[in-house]
């Protein structure tokens, strides 16, 4: 009996093992699905939105509703037909929309962060405070999740350049992603008469 | 009959002139020095058994008589004044140049006899600065300004500003000085001389000409300002002999002027205007992409017409101020916090594109990521319609390739762009129908509300790191504009110096002279002398000039702001001192990058630092009014205020802002 139950409980594992495993191939390939086809552009790197699309992680959304949208998007959205991307694609961006920000985070430190945003030229193109300008957009404050931070990073979409694990380890990532998230907020635009319309 | 205007009858006295040149001088003075002898044989003493010494005037050179000292006879003039008569003829405002012996004769006369009006000598540190201001005038007044150099050392110095102003498409008018005839050269005009002056800008100028008469020089005088002045715009070149300036002509020989005729730009052909009308009219989504379109006033207003009547969305690229930045179909800076990459959500969604004189039409549809592996990707749809309208078809040259890459199109239409647009505006409201129109003005709706959401989202980027120091170039900007935004000003800074893109997302542009485009080839160091060119357009109609001068480019030749001080050119600087080559940083950074080596030491070699350069007192000791260094951001707004005040006077000022990087 006890040799039954241990067979039935190691099934159980090798099925939950099977399960993650699948489901973590599944959002990886709907991460690459959602990069290759442009989504990040207007949603943002780890689909949290930006001033382009809305936020599309954890939105709770239907997979259902979510395909019916892209494919016949409202207003500025260009419509992703089958011939572009299939329904299964797009279960799989779903899938990893929805297991964003599921990942465990490392504890940066600011103060090193702010070091090596500097040392490693971040700010040529972010900003001094990461604020973004000409050349690349606004990291912080508020800044995406450091598993999308550290993974853009490391296989950039345009024009940035890729940081290497040789060049910036994980752990510089997560200090350069605290000092990013220790940005101080703007002032309210009520406050600021220089930037009045 | 010989010509009155051939050279040759005068050349045999000059020549005798020139012989005895020295002798004459001394003579001039003999009278005057018969005290000095006691100190001639002293010094002749003194210099007694030295060889190749400076000869002085002895009383043996002193005891000869006079030589056949030569003056212009009563009724001769300078084959120079005659030169003037021509430049007046053409209207130029002013002449800007260093000084140099090649072309004395011209600039003689241009004091003198013409009165140093119309045109006015401007004194330039650096022939790219004279070169350079022109560029800048031309896009502020519409009108080509004179340039004047040496054939030789001054061409080689003005070279890469000639070439920003080929790449801008900008008329600018280069007088070169030159003595041809060797056998009648000083020491110095061997240095001086050349044998074709203009080779070595031939590849990016429109046309040269080397005349060998004052006739010749006048036909050539108008034909150059013709061709200049045509479109595809450039610059031209005229070597002028020094003889031929220098030599006396009679007063009443008989000299024409020919009369100038600017030809009228070319307008595209009425078939394909017909077309590219049913395409604009039919499409879904169509979008207006300018360039270089308005060359005129009348061009802005030309492209708002057409867009209102199709509401379509623009984007203005900025090589000039095609369209109002806050015009509710101007999409230009729909983009999120960052870079414009290029339009992509406007580009990739419409249906039919039309390039209204785009230096780079390529990488408006297209673009190209440069990482370790170059790669490119087209941006528009893959069926999208491409309309050309643009001279660049006209007339295109091999050597320097600033004509781009090689965009494919559905139809060009060779012709000037703002040329073009009435006729293509009337095409348009005759196939528009009143269901069409009606169709249409719901695009125009949301575009508008897109705009205004763009704006709003610029001011929000803008506030981000509002307190931080070194002071933001979103804050630089916004503290300036609240400060200058009820004045007639006129933003006459460059591409390498607009803040970081700033001031066309915060300010209201919406008369062309308020942006001036960019240096065109990238040459660094046009920021500064193309804001003074600017800014001495500007102080005609009283226009406030304001310049976002960026560290960098202000180091190529500083010396310009001292022309700004000496001709009372009212003008403000503002420092972008972000104290490096940023851009090259970045490059080198990249490069580090891709190699995975590290980007600590991505910075060498790119730095202006140790010692920071104190732009104030450098600036100041050229007479120009200075603040800073600021790095306080409160300090910011009242510098900017005690410097108006004093550009607001007549003088240039210059407050020296450190600054983030862009």
């Amino acid at each position: 009996m006890r040799k039954k139950i241990l067979t039935i409980a190691g099934a159980f594992a090798m099925f939950a093992l099977f399960s993650i495993s699948t489901r973590l191939a599944a959002q990886e390939a709907g991460l690459q699905r959602y990069t290759a086809s442009g989504c990040a552009a207007c949603h943002g790197a780890s689909g949290q939105g930006n001033n382009l699309g809305p936020r599309l992680a954890g939105s709770g959304q239907p997979l259902e509703a979510f395909i019916d949208y892209v494919r016949n998007p409202v207003w500025s959205m260009i419509a992703y037909p089958e011939e572009t991307i299939s329904d299964d694609d797009l279960d799989a961006i779903h899938a990893w929309l929805a297991s964003v920000d599921m990942a465990p985070q490392r504890v940066g430190s600011a103060e090193r962060g702010a070091m090596l945003y500097r040392r490693n030229g971040c700010y040529q193109c972010h900003a001094n405070e990461g604020q973004g300008g000409a050349q690349g957009p606004r990291l912080g404050p508020n800044p995406i999740t450091l598993t999308r931070f550290t993974w853009y990073s490391r296989h950039p979409a345009r024009g940035m350049p890729p940081y290497a694990e040789a060049v910036m380890s994980d752990q510089d990532f997560a200090d350069v992603h605290a000092f990013l998230a220790a940005r101080p907020q703007p002032p309210s635009l009520e406050d600021l008469p220089q930037l009045r319309p | 009959m010989s010509d009155p205007t051939d050279p040759k009858p005068e050349s045999l006295p000059r020549r005798e002139f020139l012989k005895t040149g020295t002798l004459a001088g001394a003579a001039a003075i003999a009278g005057a020095s018969t005290t000095a002898d006691a100190q001639n044989s002293s010094a002749e003493s003194r210099l007694a058994g030295q060889t190749g010494s400076t000869p002085i005037m002895t009383a043996e050179t002193e005891a000869t008589p006079p030589a056949d000292v030569q003056v212009i006879a009563e009724d001769e003039r300078g084959g120079s004044d005659f030169m003037v008569d021509v430049l007046k003829s053409l209207e130029f405002d002013y002449i800007c140049s260093n000084p140099g012996s090649s072309f004395r004769g011209l600039h003689e006369s241009i004091i003198n006899y013409g009165g140093n009006e119309a045109p006015e000598f401007i004194t330039c540190t650096h022939e790219e600065s004279s070169v350079a201001m022109a560029h800048g005038y031309f896009k502020a007044e519409g009108k080509p300004l004179a340039v004047m150099a040496h054939g030789t050392v001054g061409l080689q110095h003005a070279a890469m500003a000639v070439y920003n102003a080929w790449c801008d498409r900008v008329p600018v008018y280069i007088i070169l000085g030159n003595h041809s005839d060797a056998a009648m050269r000083r020491a110095a005009e061997w240095y001086h001389g050349v044998q074709d002056a203009a080779d070595m800008v031939r590849d990016y100028t429109k046309w040269d000409d080397n005349p060998w008469s004052l006739g010749h020089f006048a036909e050539s005088a108008v034909r150059a300002y013709k061709v200049a002045m045509t479109p595809p715009m450039a610059p031209v070149v005229l070597v002028l002999d020094g003889h031929l300036q220098e030599d006396p002509i009679k007063r009443d020989a008989a000299m024409h002027i020919p009369r100038l005729t600017i030809p009228v730009p070319p307008q595209g052909e009425s078939g394909a205007v017909e077309e590219a009308a049913r395409m604009l009219v039919d499409a879904e989504f169509p979008v207006l992409v300018a360039d270089r379109c308005a060359r005129t006033p009348r061009g802005m207003e030309l492209l708002i017409e057409l867009a209102e009547t199709l509401q379509a969305a623009v984007l203005d690229r900025g090589s000039r101020l095609n369209f109002p930045t806050r015009h509710p179909l101007n999409q230009t800076h729909r983009y999120s916090n960052g870079p414009p990459a290029m339009n992509r959500p406007i580009i990739s969604r419409a249906d039919v594109i039309l390039g209204l004189e785009v230096m780079d039409f390529w990488s408006t549809v297209n673009s190209l990521r440069d990482q370790l592996h170059r790669s490119y990707a087209r941006v528009a749809q893959p069926d999208a319609k491409l309309i050309s309208i643009s001279t660049s078809d006209l007339y295109i040259r091999s050597n320097y390739q600033d004509f781009r890459r090689m965009q494919e199109v559905d139809l060009a239409i060779a012709a000037d762009a703002e040329a073009t647009l009435p006729s293509l505006i009337e095409a348009v409201n005759r196939l528009l129908t009143r269901g069409r129109r009606r169709e249409i003005e719901a695009r125009g709706a949301q575009l508008a509300e897109a705009s205004r959401v763009a704006d709003e989202q610029s001011r929000v980027a803008a506030s981000y790191a509002w307190n931080a120091s070194p002071i933001s170039t979103a804050r630089l900007c916004a503290e300036l504009y609240s400060q200058i935004r009820d004045e007639d000003w006129s933003l006459v800074s460059s591409y390498y110096s607009d803040g970081g893109g700033w001031p066309r997302r915060l300010w209201d542009f919406d008369r062309s002279y308020q942006w001036l485009g960019h240096a065109g080839g990238g040459g660094i160091g046009y920021g500064a002398p193309a804001s003074v060119g600017g800014a001495l357009a500007n102080r005609r109609h009283g226009r406030f000039s304001v310049a976002i001068q960026t560290d960098g480019d202000l180091m190529y030749a500083p010396g310009v702001l001292w022309t700004a001080a000496h001709h009372g050119i009212p003008l403000l600087s503002v420092m972008n001192n972000n104290r490096a080559y940023h851009m090259e940083v970045m490059h080198v950074q990249r490069m580090c990058n891709a190699r995975n080596r590290g980007i600590d030491r991505g910075h060498v070699g790119s730095v202006i630092t140790d010692p920071d350069i104190d732009y104030a007192k450098m600036v100041e000791g050229m007479g120009v009014y200075t603040e800073g260094p600021i790095d306080k951001p409160a300090d910011l707004g009242p510098a900017l205020a005690r410097a108006i005040a004093v550009v607001k006077r007549g003088e240039p000022a210059l407050v020296d802002v450190v600054t983030q990087v862009r």
